[in-house]
Parts: C-alpha cells; sequence; structure tokens
C-alpha cells in the first residue's frame, strides 16, 4: 500500500507540473494587455510603459515564463496580481474560504440528504413521493445554476428581501463586531447561493445512490435478511447504505475541484467572492499572475481530488486493489 | 429531508438576528455606494483614469478649486474655491494662487504651497496623461500659503487648468519615496489626505469604508460614514439597490428605468453629465494604417451612414426615453455652448442610399448588400464586452444599416483587447463612449491634426480637419465664447467624423432619506459630504 | 421506465425538427421591426411567443438558438467521443512505453481544469462560429471519455470472447477493432448521451458569461444572458429559454439513463 501509494503521489506530482507548463503556453497565448488596466485609456512614453513591462513582466517570452514561475514557485510566491496591485498567494488566500464554504456546504448538503433520498427511493420505488424527487432532481439538474440563482435573487432578495441579493457580508458591520453576529451574516448571505448550487447538483449522488441501492436491495442476501423479519430501516442501514458507498467515495474525491472551480457561473450571479467569480474577472482582465495563481490552485486541487479518490477506494474496498 | 429544512430554518433565523448589531448610539449618516471596480490606487495622479479610482480621490483629497456644475470654465471666475480660498492674475502668464490657511493633512500637518509645488513635480514624473501639464511653465511656493503658476502662453482656462486638476498630495509623506514606488506604498493602501474623508478601512475585494473628518475646514461633513462597495456585475448592482442594500445607483441603463421608477424607497436625480458616445469612423485603413480607409474616407459614406441611423431610436431604447442626441461631440456639460446641443436631422434611408449610389456603392450581385468593383460594403463594429448598452447600441445599428444594404460585423471584445486595437488602429469602427473633460478645448486632443499625427494619441482614427482646428484655435481664445465654440462644434457636424449617438444624462436613483443631493458633472460625488439625512426618515444604518 | 425514454426521445426529436425546421418559418430572428412601441410585447398571433426588448421575435430566436445551442452540444459530443475514444483505446491496448505515454497523455488532460482551459481559448478565439465553439468544447471534453474507454479497453481485454479471439489466432489490431471496440461503444454512447446535457448547459453558462455566442446571434444562454435586466419587467423573455434548455437537458438525461439500462445491464 504504502509503495503503490508513493508511486501514485509522484505521478500526481508530475502530472501537475506538466500541466503548469502547459497552463503558462495556453495564457501566453492569449491576446489582449495585460497591462491594459494599469495603463488606462491615455498614451503612455514608451520608456514608462517599458519600464512597467519590466516590471510586471510581460515581456517576457514562453520559456522565460515558465523559468519565472518555477523559480517563484520554489520561494512559494506566485507573484503580484497587476490590476489588484498585490501578492497573488494573499488574494488566493481571502477567495478561497468563501469557495470552500460554498462548496463544502454544498456537498455536505448532497451527500447526506441526497445519498439519502437516493437510498429512500430505491427502498420505495414505486412511491409517488419518490417519483417526484426523481422528477425534481432532473429538472433541478436540468436548470443551469445561472438562471436558478437569478431567479432565487428575484424572488428571494427584490421581492420578498429575506435574503440579501449578493455577496458574503454585510457590509455596514463593523469589523470588530462579534464572531457569532458575523458568522450569522455570513451564513445568511450564504443561503441563495448554496440553495442554486444544491439544486444544480442535489441529482448526481441522489441518482448514484439510488441505482446503487437497487442493485443491493435485488442481492439475495437483502432479500434474505428482509425474509427473517428484520426491519426495513435497518435492512436499508446495514445492507444497501455501505456497500453502496463505494461509488459515491470515489465521486467525492472527483468532485473536490468542484468546490473550487465548478461555481463560476454560481458565484458570478451572487458575486460571491470566491475562487471563480476571481478566476471569470481575472481572465476578462488579463492579470496573468493572479490567472496562474488560480490555475495552479486548481490544478493541485484537482491531482489532490483524484489522489484522495483512489486511497479511498482502497480504504472502502480492499479488494480493488489493482489500479 | 429534515437535515436541510433544519439548517434553513437556524438560517431564517439569523436572518432575523444579524441586523441589531450594526446598532451606534451616536448619529452615523451613512451612504454605501457599489462602484465596478476595486479602486486600488484612490491616489490623485495614480488613478490610471479609472473612474472608481478618482471617484474615491475625491472624497480624500481636494482640488485646488473646483468649477460649478453646469457653468463655463472659462475665465478666472469660472471656479468656486476648495483648497485654494482666493487667486488673482498678475499678468496674462501668471496666476497667485492663495492656499486656504485652517487646510490640514489628516495628521495634522498644515497643507502647504511646498505640497502643491510637490504635487506638480512628481505629475512631470509619473502622470499618464501629460497633455493637461504641458501649458504649465513652473510652479513655485512664495511662501507658507502663496503659490505661483507660469504658463506658456495665455489662454481662457489658465484657472481651470492648474486649480481643478491639481489635487495636492502630502509632500511630507511621499517626497521620501520613489515616484514608481507610491502606487504600492503603505500610502496607496491607507491614504492621508487633506478632503471632507478620511480613510478607514479596506476589506479588500469587498469594500472600502471612509469616515468623516470632524475638523474638516470646510465645514463638518453630514454623511458620517461612506461606504464604497466594489459589485462588478451591474445586474447584482440593480439587486442590491432594489433590496435597500446599497443607497445610491448611478448610471442607470435604460431598460432598468421603469423598475427603478417604481421603486418606493428612492428618488431619481437627473443630472446633467459628461458622457458621450458615439460610433468613431476609423479613417486610416486597419491593415495600414498610413493609407486612408477604404471605405470612410469618402465624406459621402460616413454622411449616408448617419442619415440611415435614427439616432433618436437607439438613444432612447439605450439609456430611456427623452436622451439627447447631439450632432457633434458635446455632451451636456457643454450645454452652455448650445443649450440641448446641436440637434441632428432626422434619419433619410433614401438620401442614404442615393449618397452610397453616388459614392460608387451598388448591389451589383443582388445579395443585399452593397458592392464596389467586387468588395461588398462590409466592416466591423468593435465595441467593450463590458457595457450592455454599447452592445443594444451595436444590434440597432447593424440592423438600421442592412437596411441600406451595408454589412457591419459585430466585434465584441475585452477591455484588456480594446486598448491594442485602438492605439494601433485595428478597428473600422469603435464604439466609444467618453466622459468629456468641463472644457470644450479638450477636444484639440481627440479631433485635431497636431494629435492625429502624433503617435497613439487619443485621437484615435486620425480625424484630421484644418477647418476645424482653425476655428478650435480661435475659439480658444474668442471673446464669445459660446458662440466660437458653436462654429466649432457646427464644423464637425458637417464632417461626420464620428455618428454621435447620445449624451446621456447620469441618471441617479438615491435613497429618500437624503437632502441636499447635487451630482456633479464628470466627477459626480464632489459635494457628497455635504448630504443630509432627514432625521425623521433614518435606518438603523445612521443611527 | 422505457416508457420515459421514449419521451426522452420524442422531446429530443421535436427540439431537433425544431431546430431544423424552425429557423425557416420563423423568419429573421435578428429584425427589429419597431424597438420603441414593439418591444417586450406579450405572446400574440402575430409575435407566438411575444418581443424581446428590441422587438426582436422570440420564437424566431428561440428557433435560431435551437439550431446553435442544440448543434453546439451535438458537435461537442461528438468530438469528445471520437477523440477520446481513440485515445482512450489506444492508452488501453497499447503495450509498455506507449501506453503509459499515452495514460500519462489522458492523465494531463483531465488534471488541466477545464473551466480555465475554456476561458482562455474562447477570449484567444474571439468572435467564432458556432461549430468552432462546439469543437473547442468537445476537445476540451475528450479526456473523460478517454479514461472511460480505457477503463473499458482494460476490462475487456480479459473478458472470455477477446481471449478466445485472441486464442484462436486474430492478430491484435484485428482483436481490438472487431472484438474490443465494439465492446466499448455502449460506454460511450451512454456517457455522450448524458454528456449533451452537460454541454448544453456548459454552453448556455459560457454565453452567459460572455464568452460563449456572440451578438447578435442567438443562443439560449445568450438569450438568457440579454433577458436578465427584465426579470422583473418581463419574465418571460428569461422562462421561454429558460424552458427550452430544461426540455433539452431533461430529455437527454433521461435517454442516456435509458440507455444505460439497456446498454449496461451490469451497472443496473
Amino acid at each position: 500500500m504504502s509503495r503503490w501509494l508513493l508511486r501514485r503521489t509522484g505521478d500526481a506530482v508530475a502530472t501537475a507540473l506538466v500541466a503548469s507548463v502547459v497552463l503558462i503556453i495556453l495564457l501566453h497565448l492569449l491576446p489582449g494587455d495585460p497591462l491594459a488596466a494599469v495603463l488606462g485609456d491615455h498614451p503612455v512614453p514608451p520608456a514608462v510603459e517599458a519600464a512597467l513591462r519590466r516590471q510586471w513582466g510581460t515581456d517576457r517570452s514562453v520559456v522565460q515564463s515558465i523559468g519565472a514561475v518555477f523559480a517563484g514557485l520554489a520561494h512559494g510566491d506566485l507573484g503580484v496580481s497587476i490590476v489588484e496591485q498585490r501578492p497573488v498567494l494573499a488574494i488566493l488566500g481571502e477567495r478561497l474560504g468563501p469557495t470552500f464554504l460554498l462548496g463544502a456546504l454544498t456537498l455536505l448538503i448532497d451527500f447526506t440528504a441526497g445519498l439519502a433520498l437516493g437510498v429512500w427511493s430505491a427502498l420505495h420505488p414505486d412511491a409517488i413521493r419518490a417519483r417526484l424527487i426523481g422528477a425534481i432532481t432532473i429538472v433541478g439538474y436540468a436548470l443551469p445554476s445561472f438562471v436558478v440563482g437569478m431567479l432565487l435573487v428575484w424572488m428571494f432578495a427584490v421581492k420578498l428581501r429575506w435574503f440579501p441579493a449578493a455577496g458574503l457580508s454585510n457590509v455596514l458591520l463593523r469589523p470588530d463586531a462579534s464572531v457569532m453576529t458575523t458568522l450569522l451574516d455570513h451564513l445568511k448571505h450564504l443561503v441563495l447561493p448554496l440553495a442554486a448550487m444544491v439544486i444544480a447538483t442535489l441529482a448526481v449522488p441522489l441518482r448514484q445512490q439510488r441505482a446503487a441501492a437497487l442493485v443491493t436491495a435485488a442481492q439475495p442476501w437483502v432479500l434474505a435478511a428482509r425474509a427473517r423479519g428484520i426491519s426495513p430501516a435497518l435492512v436499508a442501514w446495514r445492507h444497501c447504505w455501505r456497500p453502496a458507498l463505494t461509488p459515491i467515495v470515489t465521486l467525492l474525491g472527483l468532485w473536490l475541484p468542484m468546490l473550487v472551480a465548478g461555481a463560476v457561473f454560481v458565484e458570478v450571479v451572487f458575486q460571491w467572492p470566491g475562487i471563480g467569480l476571481l478566476l471569470a474577472r481575472a481572465t476578462q482582465d488579463r492579470d496573468i499572475p493572479l490567472v496562474m495563481g488560480a490555475g495552479l490552485l486548481l490544478i493541485v486541487t484537482v491531482q489532490l481530488g483524484s489522489l484522495l479518490a483512489d486511497v479511498m477506494y482502497h480504504v472502502v474496498d480492499p479488494a480493488q486493489r489493482q489500479a | 429531508m429534515s437535515g436541510p429544512r433544519a439548517l434553513v430554518a437556524a438560517l431564517l433565523v439569523g436572518a432575523c438576528v444579524a441586523p441589531a448589531a450594526a446598532q451606534r448610539s451616536a448619529p452615523h449618516a451613512t451612504v454605501v455606494y457599489a462602484v465596478g471596480r476595486e479602486p486600488t490606487t484612490p491616489i490623485p495622479l495614480f488613478t490610471s483614469s479609472l473612474v472608481e479610482n478618482e471617484d474615491l480621490a475625491d472624497q480624500l483629497f481636494l482640488h485646488l478649486a473646483v468649477f460649478k456644475p453646469g457653468a463655463l470654465v472659462t475665465g478666472d471666475n469660472a471656479l468656486a474655491p476648495a483648497l485654494a480660498r482666493s487667486w488673482r492674475r498678475v499678468d496674462p502668464l501668471t496666476v497667485v494662487f492663495d492656499l486656504d490657511h485652517r487646510a490640514r493633512w489628516q495628521d495634522g500637518t498644515p497643507v502647504s504651497a511646498h505640497d502643491v509645488v510637490f504635487t506638480w513635480q512628481l505629475a512631470n514624473k509619473v502622470a499618464t496623461d501629460q497633455s493637461r501639464l504641458e501649458p504649465i511653465a513652473g510652479v513655485e511656493a512664495v511662501d507658507q500659503w502663496t503659490v505661483r503658476v507660469h504658463f506658456k502662453r495665455p489662454f481662457a482656462e489658465q484657472v481651470y487648468n492648474f486649480a481643478f486638476l491639481m489635487q495636492p498630495l502630502p509632500s511630507h509623506l511621499l517626497e521620501r519615496l520613489a515616484p514608481e514606488a507610491i502606487a504600492t506604498s503603505d500610502f496607496a493602501r491607507r491614504p492621508i489626505g487633506d478632503g471632507p474623508f478620511r480613510f478607514d478601512h479596506r476589506v479588500a475585494g469587498q469594500l472600502v469604508e471612509l469616515h468623516a473628518d470632524p475638523g474638516f475646514f470646510l465645514g463638518r461633513p453630514t454623511i458620517d460614514r461612506l461606504i464604497f462597495r466594489f459589485v462588478a456585475d451591474p445586474n447584482a448592482r440593480q439587486n442590491l439597490f432594489l433590496t435597500g442594500e446599497t443607497d445610491v445607483l448611478d448610471h442607470i441603463p435604460g431598460p432598468a428605468l421603469p423598475q427603478i421608477r417604481e421603486h418606493a424607497e428612492s428618488r431619481l436625480v437627473d443630472a446633467p453629465a459628461s458622457d458621450l458616445v458615439y460610433l468613431l469612423f476609423n479613417t486610416r485603413s486597419r491593415a495600414d494604417s498610413t493609407r486612408p480607409h477604404p471605405v470612410f474616407s469618402d465624406p459621402r459614406v460616413r454622411t449616408a451612414l448617419t442619415l440611415a441611423l435614427d439616432r433618436a431610436i437607439i438613444a432612447q431604447t439605450t439609456y430611456g426615453a427623452g436622451t439627447s442626441v447631439p450632432d457633434a461631440a458635446q455632451s451636456q456639460i457643454w450645454s452652455w455652448i448650445t443649450p440641448g446641443g446641436i440637434k441632428p436631422g432626422p434619419p433619410d434611408a433614401a438620401r442614404a442610399r442615393m449618397l452610397l449610389t453616388a459614392a460608387g456603392w451598388r448591389d451589383t450581385d443582388g445579395d443585399g448588400v452593397l458592392d464596389r468593383n467586387g468588395t461588398p460594403l462590409r466592416f466591423g463594429i468593435m465595441y467593450a464586452a463590458s457595457s450592455a448598452a454599447r452592445n443594444t447600441i451595436a444590434l440597432q445599428v447593424q440592423q438600421m444599416w442592412r437596411a441600406v444594404g451595408v454589412q457591419a460585423d459585430l466585434d465584441r471584445i475585452e477591455g484588456s483587447v480594446m486598448r491594442g486595437r485602438v492605439f494601433s488602429g485595428q478597428f473600422d469602427i469603435w464604439i466609444n463612449g467618453v466622459g468629456q473633460d468641463p472644457t470644450p478645448s479638450s477636444l484639440v486632443q481627440s479631433w485635431s491634426c497636431g494629435s492625429a499625427r502624433q503617435l497613439g494619441s487619443t485621437n484615435y482614427a486620425h480625424w484630421c480637419d484644418s477647418t476645424f482646428d482653425r476655428l478650435v484655435a480661435g475659439a480658444t481664445v474668442a471673446r464669445n465664447q459660446p458662440a466660437a465654440w458653436r462654429g466649432v462644434l457646427a464644423r464637425m457636424a458637417s464632417q461626420h467624423p464620428a455618428v454621435f449617438i447620445a449624451a446621456p444624462s447620469n441618471l441617479v436613483a438615491v435613497h429618500r432619506r437624503y437632502d441636499n443631493v447635487i451630482i456633479w458633472p464628470s466627477r459626480a460625488w464632489l459635494s457628497l459630504w455635504q448630504w443630509r439625512v432627514r432625521p425623521e426618515a433614518a435606518l438603523p444604518r445612521d443611527r | 421506465m422505457t416508457r420515459l425514454a421514449r419521451v426522452g426521445l420524442a422531446i429530443l426529436t421535436l427540439l431537433a425538427a425544431f431546430a431544423i425546421v424552425g429557423p425557416w418559418i420563423a423568419g429573421d430572428p435578428n429584425a427589429q421591426p419597431d424597438p420603441v412601441n414593439g418591444s417586450l410585447l406579450l405572446p400574440s398571433p402575430a409575435h407566438w411567443l411575444g418581443t424581446d426588448q428590441l422587438s426582436r421575435d422570440i420564437f424566431a430566436r428561440l428557433a435560431s438558438g435551437a439550431r446553435i445551442s442544440l448543434a453546439v452540444a451535438a458537435i461537442a459530443v461528438s468530438v469528445a467521443a471520437v477523440f477520446g475514444s481513440a485515445l482512450g483505446l489506444a492508452a488501453g491496448a497499447a503495450p509498455g512505453l506507449a501506453g503509459r505515454l499515452l495514460q500519462r497523455l489522458i492523465d494531463l488532460g483531465l488534471a488541466l481544469p477545464r473551466i480555465i482551459v475554456l476561458l482562455v481559448v474562447l477570449a484567444a478565439l474571439g468572435r467564432m462560429h458556432y461549430v468552432l465553439l462546439g469543437v473547442v468544447l468537445g476537445a476540451t471534453g475528450w479526456p473523460a471519455v478517454a479514461r472511460l474507454v480505457r477503463g473499458e479497453t482494460l476490462r475487456l481485454r480479459h473478458a472470455q470472447y477477446v481471449a478466445a479471439a485472441r486464442a484462436l489466432g486474430a492478430p491484435p489490431a484485428r482483436v481490438l477493432w472487431y472484438e474490443i471496440f465494439p465492446g466499448t461503444l455502449p460506454a460511450v454512447l451512454v456517457a455522450s448521451t448524458l454528456g449533451l446535457a452537460d454541454a448544453i448547459l456548459l454552453e448556455a453558462g459560457l454565453s452567459f458569461i460572455g464568452v460563449g455566442i456572440r451578438p447578435p446571434e442567438a443562443s439560449w444562454g445568450g438569450m438568457l444572458y440579454e433577458a436578465r435586466d427584465y426579470i422583473g419587467s418581463a419574465p418571460w423573455l428569461v422562462f421561454i429559454p429558460c424552458l427550452a434548455l430544461v426540455a433539452a437537458t431533461s430529455a437527454a438525461t433521461l435517454l442516456g439513463d435509458a440507455l444505460r439500462r439497456s446498454l449496461q445491464p451490469e451497472t443496473r
């Protein structure tokens, strides 16, 4: 196991490195001037402009860029954002929290409510409610998350005023407000984006778990257990839950990147200050250091996620050891 | 099922509890204003012409003098005192400014003539727009509060040129820094100014909060707290205003007007604005910028393309009913030249077709698009992706031109691509939107032969008309200013260097509780510190 | 359950027919007969689904949007399926170093975050024909298919009938083409049908943030983007393209599910 893990980790690191190089090359293909935001819409004396280009490294060739990025990485430095004029690392740090909060809560709800509903509808395949749940989740999945977001904002923020329309926190809150107040404020801002995310994604774990549970429910030993008079709930827990967990665990690992990137559209609608919104804006502004930083973060997350999925796969189902 | 339901219930409880924490006993009149970008360098000279930076800088740093809304900016007495309490003319080339002796930097240091000299010297090193500095020969400190300014030549806007454009910076804090280090210095993070507000704190990526300076020498501000909130998405800005999370919404687009009008908690202020939107014809070929444009160098084509557009309809659908359509580069801020602007004639598609035929463009192959020597009458319309209004304009222009046999391709691009394209002349038609300078002499920068020859000037289309130049030169020293500038604009209208689509006003919605709301043209929030909250209408955030 | 599959298939067929025939009967999706008095009209005999903010006929835009949105999704899915299958098969079947290199290539494809690649490539390409947009979406979607096909190939290599073919002396290429490749098809077909829904949603999302289909062309996502400002005053501008999107994506999902059940009974 440990040797396997070592090799698997080595592969992940190598893949991440090559992917980073590809990303740098891709960024060099982008048309547009990363310095446009700094230079403004006035003509700038050539000497001033040249100095700025040197300062921000926008005059580098691909090879020089690759060198610069990896040299920076060796020192734990991702450069400075051109638009915000602050270290990329600091910006990513600020943005990671909100994205993680939104993503983690989405996963939490998906993988509790979603799984429970999945097992339940597998056990009651003919109940009207099960069919209804199936239909609703399919429609939810079929709706673009940003449309769900738009409608939620319109209904619950603009019309009913139950929740804020956008952002992460109430700007009127003093920075010295108590932790509890701040937390409640964040939660209030979180409800609508979270609802949009859950509506758009709930169908995936639900359907997966239902399918898996259906297979197990038809197994002879489950039928035997039911025949022995064990209560359906207990049967469901003992025999349908755990065996069905394997594919779900894998799914969880593969969903880790979604924590960071999958929410781009929802983050844009709610102006949720996370990585997705940052990425959309930084690409538009050609803030190359920032796009690069966010890209590296995503690449590492993807590798971490798939590594985690493999490891969990091993833990949950030791029989499947040939990777 | 109970899991999510319980969570939602918990969050609902939270929704009801949270606002109580923000309450305070002292009066705390507040304005929350959502802006499209984060003002990262709200310091004069370092604003990168970003309006968010300029607006924030206006709250922190005083101008020497401010122009009055709707008034001429020519002459020595056109401006109102601010940091300078008075000025007098010594001779046609020299003006002496007397600073207000009470003015203090927010760290307690008096504002001095030396600060003004320092800022002028710094501007010469770092300003990205040097055109305003060019007429100034020298600036010297006579004593602690007196500044003498020498100009290279006599002109009517000397006071405006120096006094409005000059927002002094604190020399005692910046002299030690290298000029290029200022934008990323601690000073940029926490500016110390001499204006009505002082910098309180910034939450990166989210907001900047300013607090009133109770000792402000022009009077204690009646707004105690001003929050610039950063919300990139215009739609989200609108929603935040409708939910009452922000207090001000500016530049309201036409489509949103009905909804804002219905909004019971706010009222609309229709402020004259410096905004001007036009379709700029490139006079040079985009393939080879030394050669004339194959289509637009013919004035008949430019006239025809202008006549083919019903600009009143475009302006109305884009900016709302009643939006004025000028026939030359004249925003509402210059309404003193001709009240309401020079009006265009009615659209005339028949004449447009006739002119195009006269210019040799005929539909010989029957595909609905005119052609000449086998080349179809086809070109691109470039515009910024960030603006929904420009998109609406482009879509309508495309259709109206199609009706007369012109094929225009829409080329929606991002701001970062735009800069390179306009300076290298890589466009046929550009839907440009500008905020005009308060003085019409600024027309020189974007429309004169001199700037057309200059590499990388803001005369992006390289338009050059010697008659126009002569009229402008005469107008800058003319006795009857309105008449002289009327002549300038009439000449421009007759030459069609661009199709002027609209001079929209700045429609601003503000919460009903504010009194004394004055929106300034070009620098909208100059007197925000004098707004007042009616006590009986105060919100929890004001207490 | 096959009833649901039939419903899904019927909806998709109807939408495809609408995409092909609709633009012919609906007229010009960009015509603006009367932007001042004819905008934001409710459905009427003249405009079956009403008009938008520029007095354009929503039915016509929906039809031309159907053509673009469905074509983009179909092209994206096809490109991903062909490219992904080829690589996956090769990676699964190639011996030694070649196989490992191909596997690394697939890993690399999976490692690059699709959203970043799309944002960058679409920004680099600027205005493009919708066919090209489909190809770009497909070119970033292949790694998932490749991983799937590689897995299937590895599994089938040890299947009895493949072993039998090999024992009978069939050359490896022949085994790959006639025995293994057909065996991977069900998985690809199922993944592609389900992927159709994802591709439609992705195109809508990209058009919504302004990097997909550009005006004046109509795609469903683009229509939603332009309708944003009118959700309060003219909600049908949002609902109509939204309904079309939901119909297409849920039909693709239903069909994909049904295909999975009948083609891959082992995953049932």
